[in-house]
């Protein structure tokens, strides 16, 4: 017997998960959503009125282990005449992956994602210490970690492993790869429950990108591989396939002027300042954690490329379709690779620097035709909500200038 | 490792029944830190045997899990590529102290499989191999002390209550059920400090045992708000926190213990690899016979990984046995451990990558000590001097 309710999952334009408890037999029907919620920005509703409707994708029904009374499902905005809304950033997506398909291929992806855990009264990281991969204090806060894992895959959401990261209060969640539309929705769906599960542990947690200015950033690494049939086609010979080269060719060939999808506040830059494991240079490498595109090579199914730049906070359907629809560019015009940065991708003299602030990725996704015509009005739309940020961005005096400078001029 | 030795469907059954939802699937850094991911059980016995990769820095990194640049194997400009830990379900045993957890060891290798010259799991597997083929068989024990402490960082005072959910008892059953063959485990001479002993096991269950009884020590003392010490020398005269090895060889050998003291001697970083470890003067060594066998016991730094300390101390063994009979200068400061690669047999036994990037480590840690002002130069000179 299904169940009472239906807790339906979607995102705003900003990539904030929300829950909506609807009748699970009224779903299908749709539940009204503001725009100016779907469309709301960091710090205020948006000021667009009128509504959409929020219909569950049934097709990623899955058990709900955090309600006894209600099913669990992913959703998407739809317009009145069930047409798919340019706010919904999932439905940008499907429409990537729909191109991918016709084009005769599927992509395999799978999500890594950083974040702090924080003592909620300080709202500090809950250790200061470096523990990096460390069992030992993986053992200390299993009770929270645990807890993650086992509710996400009771949601049959196949987390593959859970390990403290680099700075003092970082973890990782790393999911199993799986359909790229399937691996979106996972992340999706296990940065707000994990964040969920971690405050029901009276803790809390932040996907911030640079929450300190001394400690190293949370990212959003997306490993993905391209399949015909049951063939990895991005494997050939033990190596690189030439179709893999161009899919990395295109990503490259457009990471500057999509930087704003993977990193849409302007935190999300001091992820890039120094030699840090988050990239600043356009490149890409063999198995190298300083380049933005790093190959990997092993067996057949595992040959597979990580794309590194993205930030832990960032809207991450759109960060996937940024990343699939550049990959598929370069398959089609078959953009040639550079050769591999080879050693510190930070100091090689590269074609090109990713935006190192927020002002600078605003005025690149600005100018880009090829957001336009991949990802329509939604690009619009995703940038009209971050235009704020660049005039409070601007426009803001911050503490660190007023430390640096306050007596020194 | 063990008293009750595993079965190749032990995980798979516990799983099945239930009882393990959780796997450590796991390696030791170059300091002998417990290192690893977690993942959930039904997918790893499933999937079987299971390569993971890591980034590399983890293998070479500092204390604080730094990196330092002068590590040839591992830094930016090699672009911290994976290291590669194989694991196998059949190798798995129960965390004793996490009623739904077990943990597996595997040793890192590169994306070829080929194991990584700068693991010390994997240098160890190297000495065993050389002695093996002279026909030696070596079992090893140890005696590892530490301190327990209390939230209030006053010493853990289990030994003198009559109080089973004792600290030091309650790390016992843990790794009594975590089949590590612990023989005992008893108070030390100052208030906290313990002794725990562990049976004959081969080397490198040894080695991975010890890194087990660390990990428990702290993880079990620190969910009290505690913690367990294995600084080798804490303030206040307290006895020094050592790894204690005894290393048995069949058939008997003839050694020298005036030999052995002076190898070990060109090895002391790696035997106590940080500056508060060298404070210790000696390498103890003692020789014994019974019957066909001989026995030596080393005493090493708590700190220093348990691995490292074995393959040093039987590659000095293999050194002796190979008749090397121009031991160096003996190695009295971390600042002078560049001259771990002045012996021969070091080199020989243990392999240049490893002392190349053990070595960069123990100066970092010795300049670091040298520009810090200490609490005791504040408390001796401040307003005198």
């Amino acid at each position: 017997m299904s169940a009472r309710w239906l807790d339906i999952a979607w995102t705003d334009l900003l990539g904030r998960c929300h829950l909506t408890r609807v009748r699970n037999d009224r779903a299908d029907d749709g539940v009204p959503v503001s725009i100016a919620t779907a469309a709301a920005g960091y710090a205020a509703l948006s000021p667009t009125v009128g509504s959409l409707l929020l219909v569950p994708d049934r097709s990623t029904e899955r058990p709900n282990p955090f309600s006894a009374d209600a099913g669990l499902v992913v959703g998407s905005l739809v317009e009145d005449d069930g047409t798919p809304s340019a706010w919904c950033a999932r439905s940008a997506l499907v429409h990537v992956l729909e191109t991918f398909n016709r084009a005769g291929y599927r992509i395999q992806a799978a999500a890594e994602l950083e974040f702090f855990l924080l003592n909620p009264m300080t709202q500090k990281p809950l250790w200061s210490d470096v523990n990096q991969y460390s069992i030992t204090k993986g053992g200390e806060i299993e009770n929270v970690l645990g807890r993650i894992r086992r509710q996400l895959v009771e949601a049959e959401i196949p987390v593959e492993a859970m390990n403290p990261e680099f700075s003092g209060g970082q973890v990782e969640l790393n999911i199993r790869h799986a359909p790229a539309q399937d691996a979106a929705d996972y992340t999706v769906l296990s940065r707000y429950f994990a964040r969920e599960i971690v405050r029901s542990s009276g803790l809390d947690a932040t996907f911030l990108a640079k929450p300190w200015t001394d400690q190293a950033g949370s990212g959003l690494h997306v490993h993905q591989s391209l399949w015909v049939g049951a063939k990895n086609v991005m494997h050939e010979n033990r190596n690189l396939s030439p179709l893999a080269c161009h899919y990395m060719a295109g990503q490259l060939a457009h990471m500057r002027e999509l930087a704003l999808l993977g990193s849409s506040n302007p935190n999300a830059y001091h992820r890039r300042a120094g030699a840090s494991f988050a990239p600043s240079a356009i490149s890409w490498g063999i198995d190298n954690r300083t380049v933005a595109v790093r190959a990997i090579i092993g067996s057949e199914g595992a040959t597979r490329i990580e794309q590194r730049d993205a930030s832990a906070d960032c809207n991450l359907y759109l960060a996937f379709a940024g990343q699939f629809a550049s990959g598929l560019d370069g398959i089609r015009r078959l953009l040639p690779l550079e050769p591999p940065v080879v050693g510190n991708a930070h100091e090689t003299k590269v074609k090109g620097r990713l935006p190192l602030t927020f002002v600078e990725a605003m005025e690149a996704f600005t100018g880009s035709s090829f957001a336009r015509e991949h990802l329509g009005v939604t690009a619009d739309l995703f940038e009209g909500v971050l235009r704020p940020e660049l005039e409070e961005v601007i426009g803001n005096s911050s503490d660190w200038e007023r430390r640096r400078y306050i007596s020194a001029i | 490792m063990s008293a009750k030795k595993t079965s190749d469907d032990w995980l798979m059954s516990e799983v099945t029944a239930g009882r393990i939802d959780t796997v450590a699937l796991s390696f030791a850094d170059r300091l002998g830190a417990w290192r690893g991911k977690r993942v959930p059980a039904k997918d790893f016995v499933e999937h079987g045997s299971t390569t993971l990769g890591f980034c590399d820095g983890m293998i070479v990194c500092d204390i604080q899990c730094g990196v330092i640049e002068e590590t040839p194997f591992s830094n930016f400009s090699t672009g911290y590529p994976d290291l590669h830990v194989t694991l196998d379900p059949r190798e798995a045993r129960p965390m004793g102290w996490r009623p739904r957890e077990a943990y597996v060891f595997g040793v890192p290798s590169d994306r070829h499989g080929t194991s990584l010259s700068v693991a010390p799991s994997a240098v160890l597997q190297s000495v065993l191999r050389r002695l093996e083929a002279v026909g030696l068989v070596v079992t090893t024990s140890a005696e590892l002390s530490g301190a327990f402490f209390d939230s209030d960082a006053k010493p853990n005072q289990a030994f003198t209550a009559d109080e089973e959910r004792h600290l030091p008892f309650l790390w016992l059953n843990a790794l009594t059920a975590s089949w590590i063959p612990v023989r005992y485990c008893h108070p030390g001479f100052d208030p906290g400090s313990f002794r725990l002993g562990i049976d004959e096991l081969s080397p490198l269950e040894l080695a991975q045992a010890i890194v087990v009884a660390k990990g428990a020590a702290k993880e079990l003392a620190r969910v009290e708000g505690g913690d367990a010490i294995f600084m080798t020398r804490r303030p206040g005269g307290a006895e020094p926190a050592l790894l204690q090895v005894t290393v048995t060889l069949k058939p008997f050998q003839e050694l020298s213990t005036e030999l052995l003291e002076c190898l070990l001697g060109e090895a002391r970083p790696l035997l106590y690899p940080s500056v508060n470890a060298m404070r210790m003067t000696d390498v103890p060594v003692v020789l014994s016979t019974r019957g066909e066998v001989s026995i030596l016991t080393v005493s090493a730094s708590a700190e220093a990984d348990s691995a490292t300390v074995l393959a040093t101390v039987l590659a000095a063994v293999g050194a002796a046995l190979d008749g090397v009979q121009t031991p160096g200068s003996r190695i009295d400061a971390l600042s002078r451990s560049a001259q771990l690669l002045e012996s021969y047999w070091l080199r020989d036994w243990l392999g240049e990558p490893f002392l190349e990037n053990s070595i960069p480590l123990f100066e970092h840690e010795a300049a670091l000590f040298a520009s810090a002002v200490t609490d005791w130069e504040i408390e001796r000179y401040w307003g005198v001097a």
